[in-house]
């Protein structure tokens, strides 16, 4: 709280100067908002409003009747509530393993120097550009060989593989942020090596792991190829909306196009406090 | 009670040694300096008594005790870094709680030697307070607060005041030099402040190059440099390093011939460097007033210090300070007489031991 009140006076300077620039930067940011948000609202206004209203033209940019029929409609659909608490776990789930195999990949990046270190930053990259499709035919034989097709499990462990590349290089920088001085101090006053990662480490890194939480819950949230080739009769909410929208109701699928946005909003403003301290702004 | 040894410590890191076969003891309840400049070691030699860095070759022993092996938190000592280094997400109680938590210290017991550590570092009333919320000079505070709650029996400090400001730092440099007295601490101090070196330290060690050059007390490291760079990194100014001949119990510099006791090592007709402080040089305008052996200099700069003149002169071919009184009334180009005050030249070697 202290950094906002420390650059608040050069705030009020900035202002007084050079107001274009302001004025051109809150227009951008507006632009851009409206850029993100407008489909989200359209979609979101369809979902609300009774099915007969969906097809009046001119469309009211305002909601004239809302209805919770097409929400209803959408979540009692056999096997929609099922799917979204699927996607909810396979998220959760993805977000802990690439947490828990990345922090310490990343953490060695940032603080070691190994033979082959910079060979092993490039492949993390490359890893994304495998497409899913050459790999997923094998994935799902040997899904099938373990026994784990058709899991929450089996997606959730690719999701991790799809995100571990980025959660590994996020949380490297994160780290390399820490000091290893403050480790030092922790292990001089009677921390292991462990302890002072868990006990200093860490809770300074809460923001930047948060983002790396972020993207790869979002990222899980919103895959499809992966989840449509791993499950059959236990799909994923994008998986089974796929599978059903061509031959659904409009109205249906705007509403399923709004419960498959909102949990990522959700997610995203939970996280939001923390992620501000990633870049730097604002202060604890 | 601690005593460290350092026995023949050898650390090199790819391309370079950071430290060449270097020993050491400190005494007791002794304040080691540990001097010299960026790149001599000095650090190395801290963080491996620390215990964060592991020597290829050689031993530390604190209390007769080989603590080579032994981690960082196990070795009974307490450290304060340059930058502080204070945990960020936790508030200054907690702070220096760390170390206590640490070793299971019973929570009134804690609650007690923080308040009293933090009394005594005038810190009291920041407890409740985020170090990003302190000021420099309150930072410095509580990091030398985490340390001394420990009641260590060894303290290791890496240049701690050299983010303060000036006025700042003069002040804490006493403040410091008391505390550690009172807590009657081991202590090894890292600095590449001589005069942090001669005003705070029991002993200090000159390092240059991995190598310690010389261990004496500040006013012999001084007074009586037993190498050049000794003489030339300590002291404001550094001591002036001449060239000269020897002879059998005189030297000759620049054709005048000046009375120096000879040394082991040395014969008549070496060529050596000698040196000889600024203050121990008397000057005048009249070469009457100089007496016998004077020598004559021109004078190139006056600086006038408040308290005193800074003259730089060329005798020859060869530059040196020498400080007067304020009010000698000299300017550039004047001719001035100089003599060495009686036993004040030191024999420092020869030129290629620089």
């Amino acid at each position: 709280m202290t950094d906002a009140v420390a650059t608040r006076p050069a705030a009020v300077v900035r202002a007084r100067h050079v107001d274009g620039g302001r004025l051109l930067l809150y227009g951008c940011a507006i632009l851009i908002t409206l850029f993100m948000l407008t489909p989200v609202y359209l979609i979101a206004l369809a979902a609300f409003s009774t099915p007969e209203a969906i097809f009046d033209y001119p469309h009211p940019l305002v909601p004239t009747s809302i209805s919770l029929d097409n929400i209803r409609f959408f979540l009692t659909f056999q096997g929609i509530l099922p799917a979204l608490l699927r996607s909810l776990a396979v998220g959760g789930l993805t977000v802990v393993l690439s947490l828990v195999l990345g922090c310490p990949a990343g953490y060695a990046l940032a603080r070691y120097w190994f033979r082959g270190k910079d060979a092993a930053q490039l492949v993390l990259v490359n890893v994304r550009a495998i497409p899913m499709v050459i790999i997923s035919i094998p994935l799902l034989v040997t899904f099938i060989e373990w026994n784990l097709n058709d899991t929450v499990v089996s997606v959730a462990l690719v999701h991790a593989a799809i995100t571990l590349p980025l959660t590994i290089l996020i949380s490297a920088s994160v780290f390399l942020r820490v000091p290893a001085e403050l480790e030092e101090a922790a292990m001089s006053l009677g921390t292991s090596k462990v302890g002072a990662v868990i006990r200093v480490v860490l809770p300074n890194s809460v923001p930047g792991l948060a983002a790396a939480a972020l993207f790869a819950f979002v990222t899980s949230w919103n895959e499809v190829f992966v989840a449509v080739i791993l499950t059959l009769r236990n799909p994923t909410l994008p998986a089974a909306l796929v599978q059903q929208l061509s031959d659904s109701p409009i109205a249906f699928r705007f509403a399923g196009g709004l419960c498959l946005t909102v949990p990522a909003f959700v997610f995203i403003f939970f996280m939001r406090p923390y992620l501000f301290n990633a870049f730097g702004v604002g202060g604890k | 009670m601690a005593e460290i040894q350092i026995e023949r410590i050898t650390k090199r890191y790819p391309g370079t040694v950071a430290l060449d076969d270097v020993s050491l003891t400190v005494h007791d309840q002794e304040f080691m300096v540990l001097l010299g400049p960026s790149g001599c070691g000095k650090t190395t030699l801290l963080r491996l008594i620390a215990g964060f860095e592991q020597p290829d070759e050689g031993a530390i022993l604190i209390d007769g005790r080989d603590v080579t092996d032994v981690p960082p938190g196990k070795r009974g000592l307490a450290m304060v870094f340059q930058s502080y280094a204070l945990f960020p997400h936790l508030r200054v109680f907690d702070n220096i709680a760390f170390g206590l938590r640490m070793h299971h210290v019973s929570r009134a017991d804690t609650e007690r030697r923080v308040r009293e550590a933090a009394e005594l570092m005038q810190i009291g009333g920041m407890l409740d307070r985020y170090p990003t919320q302190l000021s420099g000079g309150q930072r410095q505070r509580v990091a030398v607060a985490r340390a001394l709650v420990m009641e260590p029996a060894v303290i290791l400090m890496d240049e701690p005041l050299s983010n303060l400001d000036a006025l700042l730092r003069m002040q804490m440099r006493a403040e410091l030099k008391r505390l550690l007295h009172e807590a009657r601490t081991t202590t090894v101090y890292v600095t590449h402040d001589q005069i942090e070196a001669l005003s705070m330290g029991d002993r200090t060690a000159v390092m240059r190059h991995g190598r310690i050059l010389q261990v004496d007390t500040p006013m012999m490291v001084y007074d009586r440099p037993g190498h050049v760079f000794v003489a030339q990194f300590i002291g404001t100014p550094p001591m002036n390093v001449l060239r000269g001949r020897m002879g059998e119990r005189e030297v000759e510099v620049e054709g005048h011939v000046l009375p120096l006791g000879i040394q082991d090592g040395i014969k008549p007709g070496d060529d050596v460097v000698v040196g000889v402080r600024a203050e121990n040089i008397a000057v005048t305008r009249e070469r009457d007033g100089a007496g016998a052996g004077a020598v004559p200099a021109e004078v190139g700069v006056v600086e006038p210090l408040g308290s005193h003149l800074l003259l730089t002169l060329a005798v020859g071919g060869q530059w040196l300070k020498v400080a007067t009184r304020a009010d000698f009334d000299v300017k550039p180009s004047d001719r001035v007489w100089l003599r060495p005050e009686q036993g004040a030249l030191r024999l420092l070697g020869r030129p290629d031991e620089g």
